[in-house]
């Protein structure tokens, strides 16, 4: 059996955000670059129209 | 297939099932079955999360619609990411300190019991169907492919899941989906690897990708304003983060596979795993269908790529139609395949542009016979569907590859089956129990009985999935509304754990009104326009929380959170 939580701790901001936060940004990063590389993809092997 | 394959495929089913089994043996108590008897390590967990999600239709249909759409529904998966970092950083952490069973017992903590029973009821609805067809849709593909009777097909794989689900629990599914996601993507590469293999030898894999290109099956991204077209940019970021942000955080199947990692760093690091993998992993996907259709530029491809259809309408009143557009399909693809070799000859010259254009019309006519041999088969067969995109890559595989490959193959799209139908059936034995038996009667599950209980919910809703496995076989379009289910139902129900994290002010009340509002907005919009389907997601939960808001703020409905200290699990 699981106590439930006050609303008040609820509305905290989660534990150990800003430790990741650096994890996140790489995280997006890397997939807006691997979007964009296949952007570049589509646009290549299309001969220039995607 | 052959005896090779035969061993090749029952191997690798009897060892990866033995291993998951054994890993679990000692599993007694009702905690080691749910939650498993060890705490998985973030590369179990994320392995899980991506073998849930990849269902044999992933491996089946995902090729095909390459061959014939190109690479753009790889774009359903660019919101994945973003939401895999919204789940780590606020989700993972809030339903390890509230120390949830499943996920709709943060609903009753958060709101009330009547949130998190719409939530439950909402999930086993959708779920409860899907899971039918994820046994169903392998099981008739390999049956009208392979000549596997149908019924025993669909017996053997969902009672094999059912017993290692309900034997093992949390144990042997996490195990037996991290060695299968291990096999499902050791195969997507083998795949690939001998489709560009068979390539003929003048042609390398940057000159078939050339020629898919110029053909338009290389087009990953693509941009439109049009809110009808189902894969683009727009859609993929802003629907499939929703989306994804719906299934991932709010759905049991996935919720289960992460909620009882070694500790919320593990949890997030499986994740945030599979947020880097599912792009690359999907485009892998893509990549195989469009060798494959490079291949089939130089190597013709049948009129239709069901068999057994094209012999029904070989031996139908219209055979004298169907085999002379057969003769002119393969004098277009003879023709077509000269063509692509001459494009090839003049892209590396630099001179392209005439060719390209050549080779387009040829296809452009190829497209035209196609669409006639269409017409044909609604003319004469009535009632039977000549869409052939999800034969394409087993026609691949077993004319195509050698023998043993053949076998681990169907393994791979097996597996993937029942990886997804494992979560999908201990999900809804979980939630059956805890969310709905345990709350109505009103006593909390304990022990044996806490074990029973999950094991008999989890026994009695595969049973359910074998039951409407062997239905759908008369109904076939149900297979489409089931699989938009998903999209139909995900916003509202995200919309109410969107209000439960981010919106304060948003009591009970309010929460089920705005979902309810949400709800039939979408069942709206659904009927009445042409709306890309990603979008329902975002439309449902925008709705959900933006009335939820504004009936809590108002304080038009009753439900104040009263009941937040009701003791639940």
């Amino acid at each position: 059996m699981v106590p439930a939580k006050d609303p008040a701790e609820l509305d905290q901001p989660p534990p150990g955000f800003r430790a990741w936060r650096t994890v996140y940004v790489l995280v997006a990063l890397s997939q807006v670059g691997l979007v964009a590389l296949l952007w570049w993809w589509s646009a290549h092997f299309a001969g220039g129209t995607p | 297939m052959n005896a090779f394959d035969w061993l090749v495929l029952l191997g690798t089913v009897a060892v990866i099932v033995g291993v998951g089994l054994w890993k679990s043996r000692g599993t007694e108590t009702a905690e080691q079955w749910l939650k498993g008897k060890e705490r998985p390590s973030w590369t179990t967990m994320g392995l899980s999360v991506m073998a849930t999600q990849a269902s044999a239709i992933t491996f089946l249909s995902v090729p095909g619609q390459a061959y014939q759409d190109g690479m753009r529904f790889v774009q359903v998966y660019f919101g994945l990411p973003l939401a895999m970092i919204v789940i780590s950083a606020f989700l993972v952490p809030r339903y390890y300190q509230l120390g949830v069973y499943t996920a709709y017992e943060y609903l009753e903590k958060r709101f009330d019991v009547r949130v998190r029973v719409l939530g439950a009821v909402l999930f086993l609805l959708q779920r409860g169907l899907s899971a039918g067809v994820t046994i169903y849709a392998p099981a008739i593909l390999l049956s009208a492919m392979l000549g596997w009777p149908l019924e025993p097909t669909i017996l053997g794989i969902g009672s094999v899941v059912i017993a290692y689900t309900v034997l093992g629990g949390a144990t042997t599914v996490a195990q037996t989906q991290k060695q299968q996601m291990i096999i499902m993507l050791g195969g997507v590469i083998l795949a690939g690897v001998l489709a560009a293999s068979q390539l003929p030898d003048d042609i390398s894999v940057p000159d078939a990708l050339g020629v898919a290109g110029a053909l338009g099956r290389t087009n990953a991204v693509t941009w439109s304003w049009d809110l009808r077209d189902r894969y683009n940019l727009l859609s993929g970021v802003i629907g499939g983060f929703f989306l994804s942000l719906s299934y991932f955080g709010t759905d049991q199947s996935q919720v289960g596979r992460y909620l009882h990692g070694k500790s919320v760093t593990e949890s997030r690091l499986g994740l945030l795993l599979n947020g880097v993998l599912k792009i690359p992993m999907q485009f892998a996907i893509l990549l195989v269908g469009v060798l494959v259709f490079a291949l089939y530029q130089f190597s013709p491809p049948p009129l239709n790529f069901q068999e057994p259809l094209a012999a029904d309408m070989r031996r139908s009143a219209a055979a004298a139609e169907w085999t002379g557009l057969e003769a002119r399909w393969e004098q277009t693809q003879i023709r077509k395949a000269a063509l692509a070799r001459s494009f090839v000859a003049a892209e590396r010259e630099g001179q392209a542009g005439p060719a390209r254009e050549a080779l387009r019309n040829a296809q452009a006519e190829a497209d035209a016979l196609r669409r006639d041999a269409d017409k044909l088969v609604h003319k004469t067969l009535p009632g039977r569907d000549s869409k052939d995109a999800d034969y394409v890559f087993l026609t691949f595989v077993s004319k195509h590859l050698p023998h043993g490959v053949i076998g681990l193959l169907v393994a791979v799209i097996l597996f993937a089956a029942m990886s997804s139908t494992a979560s999908e059936l201990t999900a809804l034995g979980t939630t059956s129990a805890l969310d709905l038996w345990q709350r109505l009667r009103g006593k909390t599950l304990e022990g044996p009985e806490l074990l029973r209980a999950g094991k008999l919910a989890t026994l009695g809703w595969g049973l359910v999935a074998l039951g409407f496995a062997s239905f759908a076989s008369l109904v076939d379009n149900l297979i489409q509304a089931v699989n938009l289910m998903g999209s139909l139902f995900y916003g509202p129900v995200l919309a109410l754990f969107l209000c439960g994290f981010f919106v304060p002010s948003v009591r009970a009340g309010g929460a089920l009104v705005g979902a309810l509002v949400g709800q039939l907005t979408v069942l709206g919009l659904y009927a009445s326009t042409d709306l890309g389907f990603l979008w329902f997601n975002f439309v449902g939960c925008a709705v959900g929380v933006g009335v939820a808001w504004l009936v809590s703020v108002a304080r038009l409905v009753g439900g104040d959170g009263a009941e937040l200290n009701t003791p639940s699990r």
